[in-house]
């Protein structure tokens, strides 16, 4: 089987289970959002499919072969981690000559090309540069390994907004060019939104929604009115949360959207990121 | 395809350093020679370079001791194995010690082509298996002097690795507990302990092993290089086994 396919993965820290009994699967050239909450399991779960941790049971395979201690699966993937793994005294160039021995596909004149564009001095050494410059070392190297597997772990850790947006526009525009499974972990919901196609939400180490974008948000719908006329339409109907500003009230119902709106009530689109705080806060109540 | 990256990595990795080094070892070798030269029509001098292989000995240890965390977490970020870092983190020693063995070779060759009656040379082999030097050819002292380099090289630098592997997988508690009790230990109640209690048997029976290990009362170099290389083989065996469950630390 193509893809990424994870089994009844457990993995505990003393007391803590930061994953519990998680399955899932990432298909091929899909751009998946992995959302959840700080401490959720996001970075435990990349780490054991990206042989970095061991799972205490389960078992992970990507095209069908094992990820553990694989080599052969292990140069089909590519882990952008939060920390940064390369030596200190390293200079940014020599990161990218070194990934370049590591991954032959690596796309050296793209990195040079994206480097100019994040204002990137590759002649600087990895300790010397910004938590915002250490972030965009290591997506510049996620964005040219050409791996059929990419993983961003908290990709925008420090970057500024307009760096932000024009990871995300690149995101999408090497995605057009040459399709690849991505994989955003990151707790910024509403900026991944507009780019993610499949959400998995995980929170206290299970997996709580696994669906596309399109799919998890025509589930839901907001509505918005007064405190009255809100608690009369919600009656009997599936409530994930409710926000009062002044006598305005707003509730986010899980369910189809209702064909005929009534006075007074007005209907909107679920946001994702009201959605994830809403389902997140559920399952902390 | 791994196996080579992984060996270019760790052997480049480790290539200024051993260039610092040669270059450091090359200029004092040369200043000893050339001071030695013109102090000794003043005042008589004689110069004396025994076992300069030591200093390759302790350059490795420290090789070693310097060779698991950056690489583990550079490699790991690139998709390479532990069993694949392993085999190439020992294609990497062997490589390195056959550099060194043959560069002290080298050195010493010169120091004793161009050595002058004020100038005396020998080697960690002549040093410690004198008799035997001297009751062989010089083509037989130098392979068997080659090998025995060549093995305790590659000893030190597996003993360095698998001192730095315990105390990456050691936790906080674990670490101060090895770093301050096993120098305590051996410093102070082990001496203790085999003065007051055994009458010294210990260290004497220790002291026993040791001399029959190396060979040296009996003169055998071959039992220094098999006992060198069955300690290489348990350190690097004891190195996978703490590896092979090694993860990237948070």
């Amino acid at each position: 089987m193509s893809g990424i396919e994870v089994r009844n993965v457990t993995k505990t820290y003393g007391r803590t289970v930061a994953l519990n009994d998680v399955s899932i699967d990432f298909g091929e050239n899909k751009i998946y959002g992995l959302l959840g909450r700080n401490g959720a399991g996001k970075t435990t779960l990349l780490n054991i499919i990206n042989n970095r941790l061991f799972a205490d049971s389960g078992r992970v395979f990507a095209d069908g072969e094992s990820c553990i201690e694989n080599d052969k699966v292990q140069s089909k993937m590519y882990l952008m981690s939060e920390k940064t793994y390369y030596p200190e005294k390293m200079k940014v160039k020599d990161v990218y000559k070194w990934t370049k021995n590591f991954y032959p596909d690596f796309d050296m004149d793209y990195a040079n090309q994206l480097a100019v564009k994040f204002s990137l001095d590759t002649d600087k050494r990895v300790d010397s540069l910004s938590t915002g410059y250490n972030s965009i070392v290591k997506l510049i190297a996620a964005l040219c390994v050409n791996t059929p597997y990419v993983f961003f772990d908290e990709p925008v850790l420090g970057l500024d907004a307009n760096y932000r947006d024009l990871f995300y526009r690149l995101l999408i525009e090497k995605y057009s060019i040459n399709p690849c499974t991505m994989i955003l972990s990151t707790h910024l919901i509403g900026e991944v939104s507009g780019v993610v196609e499949h959400v998995v939400i995980i929170n206290k180490g299970r997996i709580i929604r696994n669906e596309s974008t399109e799919k998890l948000l025509s589930n839901g719908y907001t509505i918005t009115g007064t405190a009255a006329k809100v608690d009369e339409f919600v009656m009997g109907k599936n409530v994930i949360g409710c926000d009062v500003l002044g006598g305005l009230k707003t509730a986010y119902i899980l369910g189809e959207h209702p064909v005929m709106a009534c006075e007074g009530i007005e209907i909107s689109k679920m946001d994702l990121q009201k959605l994830f705080v809403k389902l997140t806060n559920d399952q902390e109540a | 395809m791994n196996l080579r990256a992984s060996y270019k990595y760790q052997l480049a990795d480790n290539k200024k350093s051993m260039i610092i080094y040669m270059s450091i070892i090359v200029a004092i070798t040369l200043f000893l020679y050339l001071a030695t030269i013109f102090t000794f029509s003043v005042n008589g001098v004689t110069t004396q370079f025994t076992s300069m292989e030591f200093a390759s000995v302790i350059f490795l240890f420290v090789t070693g001791l310097c060779s698991f965390k950056d690489n583990f977490l550079m490699l790991t970020q690139n998709g390479i194995s532990r069993k694949t870092m392993f085999v190439s983190s020992i294609l990497n020693f062997v490589t390195l010690s056959g550099i060194l063995t043959a560069f002290g070779a080298i050195l010493l060759l010169l120091v004793k082509l161009l050595a002058k009656e004020n100038i005396l040379s020998t080697g960690m082999y002549e040093t410690v298996y004198s008799v035997r030097a001297a009751s062989i050819s010089g083509f037989l002292m130098n392979v068997e002097s080659i090998i025995l380099n060549f093995c305790v090289f590659l000893m030190v630098i597996g003993i360095g690795y698998l001192i730095t592997l315990i105390f990456y997988r050691l936790n906080k508690a674990g670490k101060i507990a090895v770093g301050v009790g096993v120098p305590v230990f051996f410093t102070m109640i082990f001496p203790l302990f085999d003065f007051f209690v055994t009458g010294n048997r210990i260290s004497l029976a220790i002291g026993r092993f040791l001399n029959c290990a190396s060979g040296f009362s009996s003169q055998n170099p071959y039992a220094g290089i098999i006992s060198s290389i069955c300690v290489f083989a348990i350190v690097s065996g004891l190195s996978w086994l703490l590896m092979r469950r090694a993860v990237v630390k948070a």
